[in-house]
């Protein structure tokens, strides 16, 4: 098992600025500390083998580690006010529960799971609804003894009159045609989850400092993590978290919390609206929590309104999803800010997370003249290179502020290095190695991951209740995204390691180039692609946000030269927090090459409020903005290019000089063992290819492993529903075209390409064609 | 506790449409292949050649799986997670083993002792071990 594990506060720094560093050192060990200069992470034997390079910095050395928890589960705190100690209650709320028997679960409660003072509802571990009293040393609890169902909306209401002493609980299921989403309509007989319990309670609420939890019940009422600044910009002075426990899973619309037992109809009216009710009922609202009450205008907040006047306000922990249809959802509208009081919900998932918080245990302050590139923190324990006492947290440095120094701008794709962070697919999904092709192969970091889900998952998963994953946050170990890595979807490497293949090319070759990030295009936009003559993409830049999409258009139409190195790039909509450029939301929509899909009406992003999903429904289809569009995928094996007729033409041959006419273009690399191959791209006239692009080059010979995307397979039919052996649309398309004031654009249209560029010591046609591109490309003047 | 807890589930319920199809799938199309001794063999054989394939390069076209090959292995990689198999990379192209999950998040993979020089000696094995216990699955029909 893993002994080190860590992250940092930024992927990308330019000289002098600081990287802070924050380090789990599992049994509390001793590590070293050496910056690196990353150059090639493949470890394949066959290639160049891994390269590195230490780097003098002010951090390398030796520290004291300790370890350092994740608190993993989404809820919200509401602080901790005298006001919220009432011994009378009225605790209500419309729920939807997504694992009812996982055990104990919090829907709102003001109550220490430890020492038992406090009220608060529950699921309980027989997946019935239920709520406790406690007063610190007895605890009053009644169950509904009605399970709850899976996807199925209910109002929930429990009442405690101290004076009396009468307990009801009440579970009551809501279920329409269509607030369910995907869930049953027709529930009968409805008394088997249904039920009314009236009791007394000997037992009183006991004051406590415990803060009110919605989604989760608190463990320790402190745990020394704050949260203020970023996307808590809104908090007015830290707040302390709690340590939170028996999270929920599901939906939460509506909750209320008053200081009598209300009577049901006071309840419903409550249920319905503050504003709306009685005096009577508004003088005894302790709280009244609208979700929606901000997401008209302000979605990406985690601030929740209570509506009372009391302000008893809270705010929402490890980003659970906002914008999701409520106990009223009529279907009438699908977008949340067309009608919002529809979309009151919010989706709590007991693995989400948003930042670890954990304290920090070094700093790197940038050396001035560093050039740019990609580096990493290398940690070790016990100075041992085994993977599991190393760990390498990257990030890149990049040329100083508002320069550029070199005429070559390497892009890294964060944004796709985070949607697939911590993916967890190998032991959870069923069908990754119907994917794969092959049995998933697993690293120690894999094992780790999987015991260890506090970590997180990648937008490629399902929550454990099955919703799917829809917000990364690169503030927690990302155990994939590392050199070395090697990857069980690919035959070796994907994402960042994958990217190694080319910087490492870049430098051995001789070419100087900067390197930037996703995520600093979207802070400075098409200015800080504009100090560079040629911007080389990542292997797989699939992830974009809509900035993205502007800057790279934009370059290309004010002369930039770009090569598009990748595949399925551009492919989803994916958008920066607001106020956290470190998370990002992806929702996949519809269609799509996809892990899950949005469930209805939830199909708008939270982040930004627009239509999610893949870009092509947005009018911006990839082959828009690269010529080419998602094609075809398989993973097992790799094939080669052979030349097309354009390739010959005085426009082009410049690209192909030193290479045959007939020649097997990319028979050779650690991808799969070809240049064409994992996933294949192709220009289409009637997607927007520009009209004058040429065609270089095609692939071929692919196994029937490689399938066609699904989000163009209207009927699967013969003919086209078969792999490399029987689907024309199955192939990689190696194209070229010119664009205004002297652009271009190259993209050989392969996930697996940078990985052919080492073969024979880098002397090989791939390698040949990307020199005699890159070189044509960083010449001033017109394209031939 | 609710009234439907005590009654016998349906087969809706235990969700078996999905289990009761491929065992259909499974005695007509798998079974036969496994119990001919004939056929057998050359199904290990064949993907003893070649566990994952190999690409097409200028002196071979692409070596995939024969189509009974195929229909083996999608049948194999269909299963549950639940005692399902993993490859695990103690040290990288060196040393490989056959995990076991329970397909429960967060318990762990069972990591056994036979050590594999490669992803695709582990590969076999795991396929033969698949073979035996299908086979023992069905033993009675």
């Amino acid at each position: 098992m893993l002994k080190i594990t860590g992250y940092s506060d930024k992927y990308s720094a330019h000289p002098g600025e600081e990287v802070k560093f924050y380090i789990n050192a599992e049994n509390d060990d001793r590590f070293d500390v050496q910056l690196v200069r990353l150059i090639h992470g493949d470890t394949n034997p066959e290639g160049p083998g891994y390269k590195e390079e230490e780097i003098s910095a002010s951090c390398n050395g030796s520290y004291q580690g300790k370890n350092q928890r994740i608190h993993g589960g989404s809820y919200i705190v509401v602080p901790q006010h005298d006001n919220l100690n009432i011994e009378s209650f009225t605790m209500q709320a419309y729920i939807f529960p997504t694992t009812p028997d996982k055990g104990r679960q919090g829907i709102l409660t003001k109550f220490n799971e430890q020492d038992k003072k406090g009220f608060g509802l529950f699921v309980d571990d027989n997946g019935c609804l239920s709520v406790e009293i406690g007063d610190g040393s007895q605890v009053t609890t009644i169950s509904s003894e009605k399970k709850l169902l899976r996807k199925v909306w209910y109002l929930v209401i429990a009442t405690f009159d101290a004076k009396t002493r009468r307990l009801t609980l009440h579970q009551e299921p809501r279920v329409t045609s269509t607030n369910g989403g995907l869930g049953m309509a027709i529930l009968n007989p409805i008394e088997e989850t249904s039920a009314i319990i009236e009791t007394t309670s000997s037992v009183i609420p006991a004051s406590n400092d415990s803060p009110v939890l919605i989604a989760a019940s608190s463990l320790n009422n402190r745990s020394g993590r704050n949260i203020s600044g970023g996307h808590f910009k809104e908090v007015p002075e830290p707040i302390e978290l709690p340590e939170q426990t028996k999270t929920f899973n599901g939906k939460i619309d509506r909750p209320r919390l008053s200081n009598v037992a209300l009577s049901k109809a006071e309840i419903e009216s409550l249920a319905s609206s503050y504003d709306e009710c009685n005096t009577h009922i508004r003088s005894t609202v302790v709280a009244a929590w609208d979700f929606h009450a901000n997401i008209g205008k302000n979605i990406s907040s985690t601030k929740i309104v209570d509506t009372s006047p009391n302000n008893h306000h809270g705010f929402i922990i490890n980003m659970p999803n906002r914008g999701m249809t409520g106990h009223n959802w009529t279907a009438d509208e699908m977008v949340f800010h067309h009608k919002p009081e529809e979309y009151g919900a919010i989706h709590f998932h007991d693995d989400d997370i948003d930042d670890a918080r954990w304290d920090v245990d070094f700093t790197l302050k940038v050396p001035e003249n560093l050039k740019s590139g990609v580096y990493a923190a290398r940690l070790r324990v016990d100075g041992r290179e085994e993977s599991e006492f190393e760990d390498y947290i990257p990030f890149c440095v990049k040329p100083p502020k508002g320069k550029a120094t070199s005429k070559i701008l390497f892009l890294l794709p964060t944004n796709s290095y985070m949607a697939y962070s911590n993916d967890n697919l190998g032991t959870n999904s069923v069908v990754a190695q119907l994917l794969a092709g092959k049995v998933p192969v697993l690293n120690p970091s894999d094992l780790y991951l999987n015991e260890h889900r506090e970590y997180g998952l990648s937008t490629y998963s399902l929550h454990s209740d099955g919703h799917g994953v829809s917000i990364s946050s690169r503030l927690r170990p990302i155990l994939n995204m590392r050199p070395k890595y090697r990857h069980w979807l690919s035959p070796s490497l994907w994402q960042l390691n994958a990217d190694l293949h080319l910087t490492d090319w870049l430098e051995e070759k001789g070419f100087e180039f900067d390197v930037l990030t996703d995520e600093d295009l979207e802070h400075e936009g098409v200015n800080l692609l504009n100090r560079y003559k040629v911007v080389l993409t990542g292997s797989h830049p699939e992830y974009s946000s809509e900035k993205y999409m502007d800057a790279l258009e934009s370059y290309q139409m004010q002369g930039g030269r770009c090569f598009y190195l990748g595949s399925d790039g551009f492919y989803w909509i994916s958008e920066y927090h607001p106020d956290n450029s470190n998370i990002t939301e992806v929702r996949k929509g519809e269609a799509g090459t996809r892990a899950w899909t949005s469930n209805p009406g939830e199909y708008n992003n939270a982040f930004d409020g627009k239509f999610g999903g893949m870009w092509r429904a947005r009018g911006r289809i990839p082959s828009k903005v690269c010529g080419l569009t998602f094609t075809s995928y398989g993973f097992d094996v790799s094939s080669y290019y052979k030349r097309e007729e354009d390739s010959f033409k005085p426009e082009c041959s410049w690209i192909f000089e030193g290479i045959g006419a007939d020649e097997v273009i990319g028979d050779f690399g650690l991808v799969g063992g070809g240049a064409a191959g994992l996933e294949l791209d192709r220009y289409d006239l009637e997607f927007g290819t520009p009209h004058n692009a040429f065609y270089l080059a095609r692939s071929q010979d692919h196994s029937n492993m490689m399938l066609q995307v699904n989000e163009e397979i209207h009927f699967a039919v013969r003919g086209y529903y078969g792999g490399g052996h029987e689907n024309p649309m199955v192939r990689a398309d190696m194209i070229y075209y010119k664009t205004p004031n002297d652009g271009a654009m190259f993209a050989p249209g392969s996930l697996a390409w940078c990985g052919s560029l080492s073969h024979n010591n880098y002397n090989n046609n791939v390698s040949k064609i990307m020199e005699n591109t890159l070189k044509g490309f960083l010449k001033d003047g017109p394209l031939p | 506790m609710s009234d439907f807890s005590y009654k016998q589930p349906s087969n809706v319920q235990l969700n078996k449409g999905h289990k009761h199809t491929d065992d259909f799938i499974t005695k007509k199309y798998i079974l036969p292949m496994l119990r001919d001794p004939q056929k057998l063999k050359s199904l290990i054989d064949e993907h003893r050649a070649t566990p994952v394939g190999r690409a097409a390069t200028r002196d071979h076209e692409v070596i995939q799986h024969s189509q009974d090959l195929q229909t083996l292995l999608d049948k194999l990689r269909r299963g549950s997670k639940e005692n399902g198999f993993v490859t695990v990379c103690l040290k990288l192209h060196e040393d490989y083993r056959i995990g076991i999950t329970t397909g429960v998040r967060g318990e762990p993979v069972e990591i056994t002792e036979d050590s594999y020089s490669s992803e695709e000696a582990c590969e076999h094995a795991i396929f033969l071990k698949r073979i035996n216990r299908l086979l023992e699955e069905y033993s009675g029909e």
